[in-house]
């Protein structure tokens, strides 16, 4: 048969000839041969557990989307108002006025000879409450510096026992020495969920204290208080509680006993006063 | 049953042929859900030709539709309990080829390496339009059908990837514009805007080619 030379070939004809493109019937073989061990092998494998997940359950969820969430912003306000509402509640932490003074010194951080120079004087102190902001106050527990706990001795006389001491930084030593405070108050720190849902935190919504009218001559310090204040705080504040126990260790082994000695015979308590040597 | 399908709340009703094909392919779905794991033998061997066809005209390369072919044929196997009939398998077996070749060609855009099929010369209907197109006989004739094919071939490429589908599917494979909105998850008037497009731009580039 002639072939028609005059028939129109279209666009259509010529994508009719690409599906003449067929592979020959041998790649069927292999094909199915390659399929067959992929086949068995989806089959052994362990498949992830959301493809386990049925498929149900996965369209009870999505059709319950709105609600679910709707659910969980309603209890995340409530969580939020809840943790807005509590009172910013004021934590106490008191100690003993002679517990946190062997703490001080049994860190081994031992003043400067200048501070302690001055005699601390200790009966005019208003109270027994100390206040404890650092965490100097928890290495009070150590007891493994005995020469410290020698001093400590020496100082617990009566007075010794109504002496505050403030643990406050260098910076506001003054301050923390002429307040007679009984109790020390730390401010509790908000929690990322009532920062972020609401706190407090805007100027316009925080309430500003009112300011007292102190007297000029109120706010000058004695010399003893402010000199007391100096070595109390230098001694705590010195304290470091990663470094503590180290540096006690490390001064205890180095101190030989005669010398020990010696330097116990430098302190000395007499009635209210407490007297080191130089 | 199948009774119609629905793109975009119009319910689509498929051709008597189309859904008894449909029926038969459902009683073997159902099978393979209840554990005959070789009943799915049965559509493999008559769907492969097939989706290898549109997953080759859409990469033109063998080894990667045979590979692409496979995937998808696992990944039905592996998903068939989730399969619940609100469309035709073959629909359904289309789509998941069709977006995991999507998906392979975007990865290796740019790597781009073709092995082509030989076209069978003798097939009546490609021998037509041969002999339509050239005279030449023997050895010339065959690198005329060469060289034709390539053309075929760069002009399909130089299609996005969407086009290119939707060529392959109408053109090449038969779908309707239905059945193609159905496996590109795409409205009907996206197909055939496309298509138009899609021919506009073949037809210049196969300008030679075509004799009005």
């Amino acid at each position: 048969m002639k072939p028609d030379r005059n028939r129109p070939v279209s666009l259509e004809d010529l994508l009719r000839l690409k599906r003449a493109e067929r592979p020959p019937s041998e790649f069927w073989s292999q094909f199915d041969r390659e399929l067959r061990a992929k086949q068995l092998s989806a089959l052994v494998a362990k498949r992830p557990w959301w493809q386990t997940v049925p498929a149900f359950a996965i369209q009870a969820l999505y059709r319950l989307r709105l609600p679910l969430a709707a659910t969980a912003i309603c209890g995340l306000s409530f969580l939020a108002l809840r943790e807005n509402r509590e009172p910013a509640g004021l934590k106490s932490v008191t100690a003993p006025a002679d517990h946190v003074v062997r703490s001080a010194i049994s860190t081994g951080e031992m003043p400067s000879p200048a501070r302690v120079s001055a005699i601390a004087s200790l009966a005019d102190l208003p109270n027994h409450a100390v206040s404890v902001d650092s965490p100097a106050a928890e290495v009070s527990g150590n007891p493994t510096f005995e020469p410290a706990a020698l001093v400590a001795a020496v100082i617990e006389s009566p007075a010794a026992d109504r002496m505050p001491v403030t643990t406050e930084p260098a910076v506001t030593e003054s301050t923390g020495a002429r307040l007679p405070v009984s109790l020390v108050t730390t401010t509790s720190v908000p929690s990322p969920g009532s920062r972020l849902l609401g706190g407090k935190s805007g100027f316009e919504s925080r309430a500003l204290p009112a300011r007292a009218t102190v007297e000029p001559l109120a706010q000058m310090t004695s010399p003893g208080e402010s000199r007391r204040a100096r070595l109390l705080t230098a001694m705590v504040s010195t304290a470091s509680l990663e470094t503590s126990v180290r540096s006690t260790e490390r001064a205890a082994s180095r101190i030989a006993e005669e010398r020990l000695y010696d330097q116990v015979q430098r302190f000395g308590a007499r009635g209210d006063r407490l007297n080191v040597k130089f | 049953m199948i009774e119609a399908t629905k793109i975009f709340g119009k319910p689509l009703v498929a051709s008597p042929e189309r859904r008894q094909e449909a029926d038969a392919d459902l009683e073997i779905v159902r099978r393979v859900q209840a554990g005959d794991v070789a009943a799915f033998d049965r559509l493999i061997e008559k769907y492969r030709a097939r989706v290898f066809g549109v997953v080759y005209h859409m990469t033109s390369n063998r080894e990667d539709a045979a590979d692409l072919t496979q995937d998808a044929f696992i990944k039905a196997f592996q998903s068939i309990q989730r399969f619940e009939a609100q469309s035709s398998f073959f629909t359904w077996l289309y789509r998941i080829a069709v977006h995991s070749t999507l998906s392979h060609l975007r990865k290796a855009r740019l790597r781009s390496f073709f092995s082509l099929e030989r076209i069978d010369a003798d097939e009546p209907v490609s021998k037509e339009i041969i002999d339509a197109l050239t005279d030449k006989t023997g050895a010339d004739r065959d690198t005329y059908v060469h060289e034709l094919q390539e053309k075929l071939n760069d002009a399909m490429q130089k299609l996005s990837i969407k086009h290119r589908t939707v060529v392959t599917l109408f053109e090449i494979d038969g779908l309707s514009h239905q059945e193609i909105a159905e496996v590109m998850k795409c409205s009907v008037g996206t197909v055939r805007s496309r298509l138009h497009y899609a021919k506009q731009l073949l037809q210049s580039e196969l300008q030679p080619y075509i004799r009005r």
